[in-house]
């Protein structure tokens, strides 16, 4: 293969993955910037949208059923999660928090080996997206993760819409960079945080579900994808959305290049990375609080 | 007043008479679930140091448990003849020098992100015991015999026996907890804990903050180390199982549910830990599961765990919250 075609296709391998990572750092970096708290369940919720894709294709649903019906669940899943545990954590302190979401984490990762055991289960994509297109001469590529590029980027579009367009996405971003202030000036944060929540963990499902066919599922998927998003959110900067995407296709070439030469130290990358992003701008490249 | 300084002193008589004669009480096999929990508690008493007393949560503490084991494991099956106190000691000091590299990284970052930083140094180990398989052996592990244990005029203890190694443990892990507990009492630990409570204001004080969590971060690696290299010898083998991500969740779980706010709670926790797990395991193969829920009910309702159930206050504050 000539050096430019492989060239290309690591992109496009890069942009379907960064992609994939902003869909679930973006709900996890705006959580953060509300709450101050990382949800590390989060990871587990993209997890348990992979799984929730196979256990339906296993049922004979079809993959499109799927892909609606998973990240509703989750998001309830997510809602109740918000409005039960972790606002009564929420109250007795950051470490109680903290822990809160690792065990919910630990839990629905000991879950999923239980129900699907710990090999990884591969997910058939749809009739309509199998198979391979041409892109030029004989050069193919999966139907498949463009059309995982093409729905993330369209989720990435309904997002920029409701931040930047909408009074509730007004709300969210003040309650970012001040939630207390928003409280006092007679919103209620705490259903906005729970609405966010929901929308988060609902997105992390969706990004679950899409990713199943490329990637399968398999229970460590969660911690896999929690380091990422951890690098994506410290270098894209605290709660900012536009950091988590521009760090996130970072990360997505810093992946499918790293892979291509060095394999074992694609995560060492990664970091370094992330340590000279902390060396130039502590903050990240798109925060403002520390 | 004098009634609680008896029925500290009634405590930890019984405890020690308990220690002493357990195997003379329990059956052959089950003195290796004894050594578990001693090994144990060095390592979550480790991990709460950096937790309970340093105000630092690490996820990724079982990568230098991990270190420990592994080293023991290498050191063993390579060096033959190596006294055994020595092999531990080494074992323990290559875990602080990872621990070193960890923590220099790791402490320049605050919260929830200084806890990921090291899961992500834990998953690197993890990789690595995994993959360098010319040194670690890969999937297999290491496996090693326990070696003899010469003192100076008693002459060679064999600690192939069950028994033998149970009261072998027993010292070396109450040495170093002795050791450590020592540790928090010098004006170095009370300035922990300062930094604990308010950084800000400790570094004002003119402490330094960064340089003091570093050398806490080291000892707490090296004990864990310590903790590691036990865990080699008592299952005679150096595997994945002591480097995985379970054994960091582990620490957490045992330090959280023994009491993470007193120097003994951890090691209570180890004991609850081990035999609920022995137990549990009896019936289903999930029992983490289980530990999870129960650690989540602990993190909302008795957050000061199991060891304050001997306090009155307790009662009385579960008793009249809300």
């Amino acid at each position: 293969m000539p050096l430019a075609t492989m060239f290309i296709i690591q992109l496009m391998h890069s942009l379907v993955y960064g992609m994939l990572l902003f869909l679930v750092a973006a709900g996890l970096t705006l959580v953060l910037g509300m709450m101050n708290v990382l949800n590390l369940a989060h990871a587990a919720f993209y997890m348990l949208g992979a799984y929730l894709a196979y256990a339906f294709l296993k049922a004979h649903v079809s993959y499109w059923y799927a892909l609606v019906m998973a990240p509703v669940v989750i998001g309830l899943l997510g809602i109740l999660f918000e409005r039960f545990l972790l606002r009564r954590a929420h109250r007795l302190g950051h470490f109680h928090e903290l822990l809160l979401t690792f065990g919910a984490f630990y839990i629905l990762i000991e879950v999923a080996r239980w129900i699907w055991g710990t090999t990884p289960q591969p997910v058939a994509a749809p009739p309509l997206l199998a198979g391979s297109i041409h892109l030029w001469a004989d050069q193919v590529y999966p139907v498949y993760r463009l059309f995982v590029l093409g729905s993330s980027v369209l989720i990435l579009l309904a997002f920029a819409y409701l931040i930047n367009r909408t009074r509730i996405g007004i709300l969210v971003r003040a309650a970012v960079a001040d939630s207390e202030m928003v409280n006092v000036l007679g919103i209620n944060v705490p259903r906005l945080i729970l609405l966010v929540f929901g929308a988060g963990s609902a997105v992390a499902g969706f990004a679950g579900v899409i990713a199943a066919p490329f990637l399968c599922a398999y229970p460590s998927m969660g911690g896999d994808i929690l380091l990422d998003c951890f690098v994506v959110i410290v270098i894209g900067g605290f709660g900012s959305i536009w950091g988590a995407l521009l760090a996130a296709l970072m990360i997505g070439l810093v992946q499918s290049f790293g892979v291509l030469w060095i394999p074992q130290f694609a995560l060492v990358l990664e970091f370094a990375l992330m340590a000279v992003v902390l060396i130039i701008k502590p903050s990240g490249l798109f925060g403002e609080k520390e | 007043m004098r009634r609680k300084v008896l029925m500290i002193w009634v405590l930890s008589i019984s405890a020690t008479l308990l220690l002493l004669l357990l195997p003379r009480l329990i059956s052959g096999s089950r003195i290796i679930l004894a050594t578990e929990i001693l090994y144990f508690s060095l390592y979550s008493v480790s991990f709460n140091l950096l937790f309970g007393y340093g105000g630092l949560l690490p996820f990724g503490h079982g990568g230098l448990f991990g270190m420990g084991a592994y080293t023991t494991g290498i050191l063993l099956a390579r060096l033959s003849g190596l006294p055994i106190l020595l092999t531990i000691f080494l074992s323990g000091i290559f875990a602080m020098i990872v621990g070193a590299i960890i923590g220099f990284f790791s402490l320049r970052l605050k919260g929830a992100f200084f806890s990921l930083l090291t899961f992500a140094f834990q998953m690197f180990l993890f990789a690595l015991a995994l993959k360098w398989r010319p040194v670690t052996g890969g999937e297999d592990g290491i496996s090693v015999l326990r070696p003899e244990f010469h003192l100076p005029l008693l002459g060679a203890i064999s600690l192939a026996d069950r028994v033998n190694f149970y009261y072998f443990s027993l010292v070396i892990v109450t040495i170093v907890l002795a050791l450590s507990y020592w540790f928090l009492k010098t004006p170095f630990g009370n300035s922990i804990r300062c930094i604990k409570e308010n950084e800000e204001r400790a570094s004002f004080l003119g402490y330094q903050t960064y340089r003091s969590q570093f050398i806490l971060f080291c000892v707490a690696s090296f004990i864990a180390g310590v903790g590691g290299s036990l865990s080699t010898l008592t299952a005679e083998m150096a595997s994945l199982e002591a480097i995985n991500v379970d054994v960091s969740f582990a620490a957490i779980m045992m330090t959280f549910i023994g009491g993470a706010g007193s120097f003994l709670g951890p090691v209570l926790g180890s004991a609850f830990y081990v035999v609920f797990q022995d137990w549990l395991s009896s019936w289903t193969d999930r029992w983490l599961i289980f530990m999870g829920a129960l650690f989540i009910v602990m993190v909302l309702y008795l957050d000061s765990g199991l060891i304050s159930l001997l306090k009155k206050e307790t009662y009385q504050r579960l008793w009249l919250k809300d």
